[in-house]
């Protein structure tokens, strides 16, 4: 703002120059004086009002600098006002749309149902779009399907993945059986926390359980299918978690130190 | 010196000098992104991409990270300079990463004493990065770091509208329309080299414009018009924001970049878009050279992300049809990728597997070329005195602590190997800062598997320390490109076991030809395999005849096809002509 305070001050001392006993006097010396304190007062002005201007207005700068410097020199006093009076309203009209501005409320678009999709698959077809015949787009697509099927299903698919040529493919595969283990790890912790309290795990049988029905064999093969196949037996009671919690309650008793003969049975059976 | 625009100044004098007038910066309408928004409260994005995919970070915050006023954050006492010989562009690699690209990008730098090197950093957001993890090297003259998605806090910024030009907006939507229709019309790159032209703070394309003006939400809602999937109008929204925000600070980096001869980038993606950038604006040689494929490495993480959201209902919804807004992101790195292409005056790969995948990708075929990664073969040679006699039963990784080394595997396998042979040892040397929570899990297995006694984490280590007291280098990795470590392996005379993953076949068993007849220097198993990993790991341990066999191969490949004064050779060829391009 302390520009505006400058230009008031060139508008006046513009002023008081042309008021002044300056323009009546007939020397040569109280011409150019007159001029040169005219001049110098639209130097001020012009200054002083670019700093106002919008920014837009400023990427021309010593064009528009010299433009209003023009407009203030040739019309003495008069065109000082104008330009003042002009960058003053546009200023406060600014300053007044920061003030007082109100956030829009703006409408959303409709969504149209679209037919852009035309072809569907079954999960029959997945194993049969996913050969190394296809085009890998449509490869990718078929293995993200996966990711709506039961992982009984698509974990032996993306197993069979893992050897693919197709690096994508490969990598993709590995990503989801990966997440699925994740899944599986969390499980397997939260219940081994559940159990801790009343019943000590056996770190053999913890290993086994992790490892899959063998130490160093993979989890992601062997753990799902186990834990889904394993049934508790009837009347089987964990305590603290009530009777007959199915695979949870099963899985609890894999931990145990002494498993549940009937998980323990299907444990040695495999899945 | 470089001629600066007034605009150029001004920006320049407002990064500079804290009391430079700002008012007619913060003269910007909010209408989209207010507390009072009617979009706001209900917006349901979460997640925005980081290299740079950055997961966790709302509309809110990203809202006021756009629109804050500075474009980026420098840490201090970092080298400038106003020239360099080549510029070399990184993005979330060196110096705050450590592996394989930062790796090589250290023994570049190092290499050409002669030249004076100059680096922008790249990075998503400050405290995804630590301290540095390479001394910078003394012909590393500039260093410049910045972050595509910082400034998380809040913004002075006050509301007044935008108007934008209607040319530069219509230019803007035909780049669009090109982009969806037909990805290698020639007009793609010129349109989008014209736009970037105007995507100053002054400039007809400014961030305001295309955050704030009408004319920009009247394209967005057109768009999602047209080719949206998803009903979500909210997720489309941020997610062309989000997408979009990048390219006016890569701008701003690049208006401020020392003057360089030759532009050097790492990768496509952000680093090779602002490597296009700095080729329009200074007409100067660009060179690309790309160890992994970064469009497939994004498209493989886009396609298992599950921060992208899937607003299909049940009847809309086909299992069998990737999501919208995956397919947004896809085609965007694929966008990005392409234009990199063929800006790009020399694409490198690593192996011809890669060049042809870059040939797939959009890349102009008589532009590209491969140069193998080359290691200092007389520094590891003389570790090979060092070793005792035998076969050391120690299996090593080197590598960060990461999935896409898939650790557990190599953990899994450890468990068959002390089976059979209980005094081996499994060392995992590599930082685990990078996923603390994948660390958390192999530490977790290990202990599972009962393997604390011989599977242990040694950290970042130097591999001179390591090297002679290994017997195998082993790589479990699930993707790889030309793994330095095995070649560091070879020229300590220790064979490798590893994954069939990027040219790491041909680093074991040899090209066809006379790299072929030198025979296997380790072996190769499938991935996630820990069974074959150990049955092959035990093979190579149990038998010292095979084992010195393989080593002697190793030895004799690393010396004949992957020395690191081949490496240089090439690229200083690169170079000179780059240089004389522009003579």
């Amino acid at each position: 703002m302390k520009g505006v305070y400058w230009a008031w001050g060139a508008v006046l001392g513009d002023l008081a120059v042309f008021m002044g006993p300056l323009p009546h006097a007939t020397s040569d010396a109280a011409f150019v004086q007159l001029w040169l304190l005219h001049a110098g007062s639209c130097a001020i002005l012009a200054t002083s009002s670019l700093v106002l201007m919008p920014s837009k207005n400023r990427a021309t700068l010593h064009w528009t600098w010299l433009l209003l410097f023009c407009f203030a020199a040739i019309a003495p006093v008069l065109g000082s006002l104008c330009i003042l009076l002009i960058s003053y309203t546009t200023l406060r009209q600014a300053l007044d749309v920061h003030n007082h501005a109100k956030p829009q409320t703006v409408a959303l678009p409709e969504f149209e149902a679209r037919s852009q999709q035309t072809s569907r698959a079954g999960q029959g077809a997945i194993r049969s779009r996913l050969t190394a015949q296809v085009p890998s787009n449509v490869r990718m697509q078929s293995l993200l399907t996966l990711q709506a099927v039961p992982s009984r299903v698509a974990n032996p698919i993306l197993e069979s993945l893992l050897g693919d040529e197709t690096d994508d493919v490969r990598l993709i595969a590995f990503g989801m059986l990966d997440a699925e283990e994740k899944k599986l790890s969390v499980h397997i912790h939260q219940e081994q926390k559940n159990l801790k309290p009343h019943c000590p795990v056996g770190r053999g049988t913890t290993a086994c359980a992790i490892g899959g029905t063998a130490p160093g064999a993979d989890l992601r093969r062997t753990g799902p299918r186990w834990i889904e196949n394993a049934q508790p037996e009837p009347g089987l009671e964990i305590p603290g978690h009530g009777v007959g919690h199915g695979r949870a309650a099963c899985l609890r008793h894999l931990f145990s130190e002494r498993p549940h003969p009937a998980c323990a049975r299907r444990n040695t059976a495999g899945p | 010196m470089r001629s600066r625009s007034p605009c150029s100044w001004a920006s320049h004098r407002r990064r500079c000098c804290p009391t430079w007038p700002s008012w007619h910066l913060n003269s910007v309408l909010l209408p989209l992104c207010t507390p009072t928004c009617k979009i706001w409260p209900s917006c349901r994005w979460r997640h925005a991409p980081r290299p740079l995919l950055i997961f966790g970070q709302d509309a809110t915050a990203f809202c006021a990270s756009v629109t804050a006023a500075s474009s980026s954050t420098s840490r201090p006492a970092l080298p400038t300079a106003d020239s360099v010989d080549v510029l070399l562009l990184l993005e979330g690699t060196f110096p705050y990463v450590a592996g394989g690209v930062s790796s090589w990008v250290n023994q570049i730098i190092r290499g050409f004493p002669e030249l004076r090197f100059g680096a922008i950093f790249i990075g998503s957001r400050p405290q995804d990065y630590g301290d540095m993890r390479y001394a910078l090297p003394d012909n590393l003259v500039h260093l410049e770091v910045t972050y595509l998605y910082d400034d998380l806090g809040g913004s002075d910024i006050r509301p007044t509208k935008v108007k934008a030009d209607k040319t530069v907006m219509a230019e803007v939507k035909d780049l669009h329309d090109l982009l969806h229709a037909n990805m290698a019309h020639p007009d793609c790159g010129r349109l989008f080299a014209s736009l970037m032209d105007q995507a100053h703070p002054c400039g007809a394309l400014s961030r305001e414009t295309f955050l704030h003006s009408e004319a920009a939400w009247k394209q967005i809602k057109d768009g999602y018009r047209r080719y949206s999937t998803d009903p979500s109008f909210v997720d489309y929204f941020w997610t062309i924001r989000i997408m979009h925000a990048p390219f006016w600070r890569l701008r701003a980096v690049a208006e401020r970049c020392p003057q360089a001869r030759i532009y050097h980038s790492i990768s496509t993606g952000y680093a090779g878009i602002l490597g296009v950038l700095l080729k329009h604006r200074n007409q100067r040689p660009f060179i690309l050279s790309e160890h992994g494929i970064y469009v497939k490495e994004r498209k493989i993480d886009l396609y298992q992300a599950q921060w992208i959201k899937d607003n299909r209902t049940v009847f809309e919804h086909d299992p069998s049809q990737v999501s919208y807004y995956r397919q947004l992101w896809i085609r965007f790195f694929e966008h990005l990728g392409y234009l990199t292409y063929q800006a790009s005056d020399h694409i490198v790969a690593l192996y011809e597997a890669n060049r042809q995948r870059q040939l797939i990708d959009g890349a102009p075929s008589e532009r590209t070329s491969n140069i193998p990664n080359g290691v200092d073969v007389e520094r590891f040679g003389a570790l090979r005195s060092q070793r005792s006699e035998g076969v050391p039963p120690v299996l090593c990784l080197i590598g960060r602590v990461v999935p896409i080394k898939d650790i557990k595997t190599f953990v899994r396998a450890m468990r068959i190997v002390v089976d059979r042979m209980p005094h081996a040892e499994a060392w995992i040397a590599g930082p685990e800062d990078e996923d603390p929570s994948y660390a958390a899990e192999c530490h977790d297995l290990v202990e599972r598997l009962e393997l604390q006694a011989s599977v242990k984490f040694l950290g970042f280590q130097k591999l001179t320390d390591i090297l002679p007291k290994v017997g195998l280098v082993v790589l479990s990795s699930i993707s790889e490109a030309l793994p330095l470590v095995i070649l560091e392996g070879y020229a300590a005379g220790v064979p490798t076991v590893s994954t069939d993953v990027g040219s790491c076949r041909q680093l074991v068993y040899g090209l066809p030809g006379a790299d072929e007849a030198i025979g296997a220097s380790g072996r190769i198993v499938r991935i996630a395999d820990p069974e074959a990993l150990a049955q092959a790991s035990l093979e190579l341990l149990s038998d010292p005849v095979v084992w010195k066999q393989t080593s002697d191969a190793g030895i004799a490949r690393v010396e004949k096809y992957y020395a690191q004064h081949m490496l240089f050779d090439r690229y200083r060829a690169l170079y000179e002509q780059g240089f004389a391009w522009q003579a």
